[in-house]
């Protein structure tokens, strides 16, 4: 079994949604994001997929939120379009800019955090590619782990010993490029489909009932 | 440094100085359409092609922006002057439907102050 | 004979999955260089450099491919905006550094100057991508402040990239291994 990446953040979802449904998930999601006429629909919508990121081990904050989704409300409404709210000198700042950035802006984090939420590591790829995907990934996995001996002060010399770890290239050697056997991801438990089912059903059912 | 890597630094650099240069040069302001009713100011970009609606005390006075140029689509009031006053283009250039409390304006271009709030 | 042929080919495959995996770990040191929260150095790009003078096409691609893909999944950003423009900054740029790399002679042009042209048609890509998808018409002011970083990245991407080249022992012995 694979080991949580870091085990004071750990992947709850993982117990109980096989990477690809939860990836599906994912973008059913995202589309009723993008798609929703109304920005409460969307902050429903990114309010939920934050709880998933979090559920998912992943560290989001409010100020990131608000970072994100503050500049583009700004970037929007200095291109002025509809009812006036006030005038700042000789520029109008209108309710149509600043309604559009809010839900812009929504949409992005929602993006981000339902992202977060609903891409496993362990997602698997499909076809020949798919392979080379799991033996990059599984290299990458063991360069992670040598990462506490990259030396900033020696940063080519560290690194070098370590590339000549993982892949050999010495005469005589020949590069080990076993993938570590994972037992094959758990399916979806019951409680996991119902989880999907009734967040999607919800959020489309939201989407329509708020036009 | 070799021959072209030079050459790519100073096109980085004429392309980051280039975007600076369009981004914070003073241009005339972009021409843009207000519409007044009771309802408040309201500004649009003349550049987007759209239909715009005007709530007054008749009705909706339907506004209609296409090619940079606007006009009067439909009114509600009887006398349809506002209809027959055409199509405008230009800053400066207006229309209004006098009894729907409807005026419409083209700001921008050269210097041009906002209209005032208490035009009816 | 086609045959053989493919089965060198095969056989390089492991190296550039290797490749990828470096792309993903060189991401990942990023923190060890400060920059302002926005901005990523590009680390990632520093395998695809060093392999451009010899991968194939395909393999290159296929490199291009598992880092951005990649990516996405290891971070967790597969489904959002952030892989979008990644992808396309980082198709833009292999796009213009491979044009580069084989159009002008060896000896005119180093990992430097790839660098700064893949990092000028990443940035461009990117930046006209945000304003459109995401902040807006009005957000033309931020095209300088990413250029000027990006010119910065490039330059400091591409010192790295000419300085593996010329002190790793393991890429020498990676390319000698390959032409053999």
């Amino acid at each position: 079994m694979a080991k949580a990446r870091n085990s004071k953040h750990p992947d709850r979802l993982d117990a109980l949604l096989h990477p690809t449904p939860r990836f599906l998930w994912g973008l059913a999601l995202l589309g009723v994001l993008v798609l929703a006429p109304r920005w409460e629909t969307r902050a429903a919508v990114m309010l939920f997929g934050g709880v998933l990121a979090t559920l998912a081990g992943k560290r989001i904050s409010f100020s990131y939120f608000l970072l994100l989704a503050g500049t583009v409300v700004v970037f929007h409404a200095l291109a002025p379009f509809g009812k006036v709210l006030i005038m700042l000198g000789n520029f109008p700042l209108t309710e149509g800019a600043l309604l559009g950035g809010w839900k812009n802006g929504l949409t992005m984090a929602g993006l981000v955090f339902v992202s977060l939420g609903t891409i496993s590591r362990q997602l698997h790829l499909p076809g020949r590619f798919g392979k080379l995907w799991a033996l990059t990934f599984s290299w990458y996995e063991q360069l992670m782990e040598s990462k506490s001996r990259v030396h900033p002060g020696a940063i080519l010399l560290s690194i070098d010993r370590i590339l000549e770890q993982h892949y050999p290239t010495r005469p005589g050697s020949s590069p080990v490029w076993t993938q570590e056997q994972r037992s094959p991801h758990g399916p979806t438990k019951a409680s996991g489909w119902a989880l999907v089912i009734l967040s999607t059903l919800a959020a489309v059912t939201l989407a329509v009932a708020l036009r | 440094m070799k021959p072209f890597d030079i050459v790519f630094l100073l096109l980085s650099l004429v392309l980051t100085a280039g975007s600076a240069w369009a981004a914070l040069a003073p241009t005339n302001a972009p021409l843009r359409l207000e519409v007044q009713t009771d309802g408040g100011l309201y500004t649009y970009p003349l550049d987007t092609d759209q239909e715009i609606k005007a709530v007054g005390p008749l009705g909706t006075t339907l506004v209609h922006v296409e090619g940079r140029a606007v006009h009067v689509e439909v009114s509600p009031c009887a006398n349809k002057v506002c209809l027959a006053m055409g199509t405008i283009r230009q800053g400066g250039q207006w229309l209004a439907c006098l009894p729907n409390h409807v005026f419409i304006r083209i700001s921008g271009g050269s210097a041009e102050a906002s209209i005032d709030a208490g035009v009816f | 004979m086609p045959g053989s042929s493919k089965k060198m080919a095969q056989a390089r495959l492991p190296l550039v999955a290797f490749f990828g995996a470096l792309s993903l770990f060189f991401a990942t040191l990023e923190y060890l260089f400060p920059t302002p929260p926005w901005f990523r150095l590009g680390l990632a790009n520093l395998p695809i450099l060093l392999a451009l003078d010899f991968f194939t096409f395909p393999e290159l691609l296929l490199l291009l491919l598992l880092k951005v893909i990649g990516q996405g999944i290891v971070n967790g950003t597969l489904a959002s905006q952030a892989f979008l423009l990644s992808s396309s900054g980082s198709l833009a740029s292999f796009v213009v550094m491979y044009m580069a790399f084989r159009l002008i002679p060896r000896g005119w042009i180093s990992l430097i100057g790839l660098s700064l042209a893949g990092s000028m048609a990443s940035n461009t890509v990117q930046v006209g991508l945000s304003m459109v998808l995401i902040f807006g018409p009005a957000s033309g002011i931020i095209a300088p402040w990413f250029l000027g970083l990006g010119t910065l990245s490039g330059l400091g991407i591409g010192w790295g990239a000419e300085t593996l080249k010329r002190y790793s022992r393991w890429l020498r012995r990676v390319k000698l291994g390959q032409s053999s």
